[in-house]
């Protein structure tokens, strides 16, 4: 462009210019502190509005807040970022906007905070496309049923407790039980898969969000994802609203007709920022000092996870909230109002964890309500036998510890479910793909595996897969496509038989 | 129980004092610095005053704007803005040189910007977009 032409369009754009008077609506600060606002004026404020905390100190950048009390007098917010430099008497100006997030497609690879401005150091992100951060959730007519799996890539969990697109599957657990592993296996293994996935880091480290970021990178899992963080160091209100944030992201993709996988990790941090905000705010505590709507909080978060059916784009938001128990107790306020609110839940447990099951799943007390529909059918057939034979031997399991003299009938059952143990373990970022688990479940369930040493499972089964991939692709490519017939299955017991010779 | 405001203070003096004369009167401001004393609200008697001086002009319908501009404005300007904002204004001039020229009224809790200084951040906004 010729600097004639620059000068040209200055001019139009400085002729178009309209000089209007602006009427601005503005309150005062009375009262501030640990984040929280009380504001005079302000009388036609609306709920969940930003609000401009303009600093009679010059040169200090804009600090926003959100309307959340409105009073006869007053108007209580929260302030997003610092407020230090705020004080008694500052002007505050409403902007007429419910809090949004910016929502595009360049997202996508990147890492945002829970306003959606980028904190990766990368260029800023361009779009005039906001989604409310707070939405009611799709109707019932909009909806389908859950029909098609998210598949993780962990053998556990997709033989055992199958997650189908539009699930919400809650993954609970005390600290240090690899539950966020499991969910950035589930991520990582989106790969290919047509799904875009949001990693919403909720009051976390910032050195182990980094690691994860890396993790990701390295593994070419951040070409379909978006990292929204509110770190440890974040004021509550940012770590309040991340959730929603990330979920108002997801949606953008999800009204497009595409697949969403949220992590939300995790909602526990969540509730105690949503607890802070709320004393502050002088609501009245109610059990455990959370405020009375902490149930809403969640309930309204995860109801946003759907399936749409096809008249409604098709698009799917599938939820994984994370929640943190301590020493086990699922029966403390917020674990049980998730597992409530949730179609299911994956249940770690730190015993197994230190005795080397890992992922370190509870078999027993984890469930699935709806993905089982979602399954695909080989899978289904094959998981079906899994389930019960990992039912018997936790019962003899415990029975057998006592008892010398097993029959053999008893004795093959234990032998059998040692080695379903041991092959369901899995090492982490080694997602395996849905055909080498179907083949490998069936192997074991069929006693193919009876004679191997419980220590060599895993490298049996590692053989097996690659000695398929050899001698009959094809028969993989069936499993993938969801074909189970008779004639399949002697396939798989064919070239089981030729692998055991 | 809740704690009463400011304003709510002075609501209630000025609908015990309405209308008394005299001894009632004095009794009455006696009995109520007295309920200020009880509720340890002394300290804001200075705020309530305001809150107070604040609810009669209301009443009375008046209403009070700030105008700030860059320079001295004359008599005749103020008396223009001021019959836009009705028949009883109590108009008070604030000179504020950073505001580079035009005017900013505040008036209850609203602003009219008409600044200089608001227009061109305007233009700077609308340019580099």
């Amino acid at each position: 462009m010729s600097v004639n032409s620059i000068v040209e369009q200055l001019k139009k754009n400085i002729a178009a210019f309209e000089t209007k008077t602006e009427v601005e609506e503005v309150g005062a600060i009375i009262e501030i502190g640990d984040g929280i606002a009380k504001i005079s004026g302000l009388t036609e404020c609306q709920a969940s509005e930003i609000l401009e905390f303009t600093s009679a100190e010059k040169g200090v950048k804009k600090t926003f807040g959100v309307a959340l009390n409105l009073e006869a007098e007053t108007v209580g917010a929260m302030i997003l970022g610092e407020y230090k430099h705020l004080k008694e008497g500052d002007i505050v100006k409403r902007t007429g906007r419910i809090l949004s997030v910016p929502v595009a497609d360049e997202m996508i690879g990147r890492v945002v905070n829970p306003l959606g401005e980028p904190i990766d150091g990368g260029a800023p992100i361009k779009t005039n496309k906001y989604y409310p951060i707070e939405k009611i959730a799709s109707g019932v007519i909009t909806r389908e049923r859950v029909n098609s799996p998210v598949q993780t890539g962990i053998k556990a969990i997709d033989a055992m407790i199958p997650i189908g697109r539009g699930q919400r599957e809650l993954i609970i657990g005390d600290r240090q039980t690899g539950k966020t592993a499991v969910a950035i296996d589930a991520i990582i293994n989106q790969k290919g898969k047509n799904m875009i996935c949001v990693y919403v880091a909720i009051g976390q480290k910032e050195s182990k969000i980094a690691r994860i970021v890396a993790k990701l990178k390295e593994t070419g899992a951040m070409d379909y994802t978006i990292v929204v963080v509110a770190g440890a160091s974040d004021p509550a209100s940012l770590v309040y609203l991340a959730p929603y944030a990330g979920c108002a992201m997801g949606e953008f993709f999800m009204d497009q007709g595409k697949d969403v996988l949220c992590v939300y990790d995790d909602l526990s941090k969540q509730a105690w920022a949503y607890r802070e905000v709320s004393l502050l705010l002088r609501r009245p505590p109610g059990r455990e000092a959370y405020p009375g709507d902490v149930f809403y909080l969640h309930s309204r978060l995860l109801e946003r996870a759907c399936k749409l059916n096809k008249d409604f784009g098709g698009g799917s938001l599938t939820a994984l909230p994370i929640i943190e128990t301590q020493a086990g107790d699922v029966t403390a306020y917020i674990p049980t109002n998730v597992i409530s609110i949730t179609d299911g839940q994956i249940y770690l447990e730190t015993d197994l964890f230190y005795r080397g099951i890992r992922p370190a799943l509870n078999v027993g007390l984890s469930v699935s309500r709806v993905g089982g529909d979602a399954q695909i059918k080989p899978m289904k057939k094959v998981a079906g036998k899994l389930k019960l034979a990992m039912a018997q031997f936790r019962e003899l399991e415990a029975f057998a510890q006592f008892a010398s003299d097993l029959d053999p009938e008893t004795k093959k059952q234990i032998e059998r479910g040692t080695r379903i143990t041991e092959l369901l373990k899995q090492p982490q970022y080694s997602p395996a793909a849905v055909e080498d688990q179907v083949l490998a479940i069936y192997a074991v369930n069929n006693g193919y595996f009876d004679n191997v040493e419980v220590a060599k499972v895993a490298e049996t089964e590692k053989k097996l897969v690659e000695f398929t991939h050899r001698e009959n692709p094809e028969l993989l490519k069936k499993i993938v496509k969801g074909d189970w017939d008779e004639k399949i299955e002697g396939e798989i017991k064919k070239v089981c038989e030729e692998f055991v010779k | 129980m809740k704690k009463n405001s400011n304003k709510q203070y002075a609501q209630a003096l000025y609908e015990v004092a309405a209308g008394l004369t005299g001894k009632n009167l004095e009794q009455a401001l006696k009995n109520f610095v007295l309920l200020l004393a009880r509720d340890r609200k002394l300290n804001q008697v200075n705020n309530i005053i305001k809150e107070f001086i604040d609810y009669v002009d209301k009443l009375a319908g008046l209403v009070k704007i700030e105008i700030t501009a860059a320079e001295k404005i004359s008599g005749e300007l103020i008396e223009k803005i001021k019959k836009y904002f009705g028949a009883k204004v109590a108009a008070e001039t604030k000179i504020d040189p950073s505001i580079l020229g035009g005017v900013k009224i505040f008036t209850g809790d609203k602003i009219f910007d008409a600044s200089l200084s608001t227009q061109l951040l305007k233009l700077k906004n609308k340019l580099c977009q």
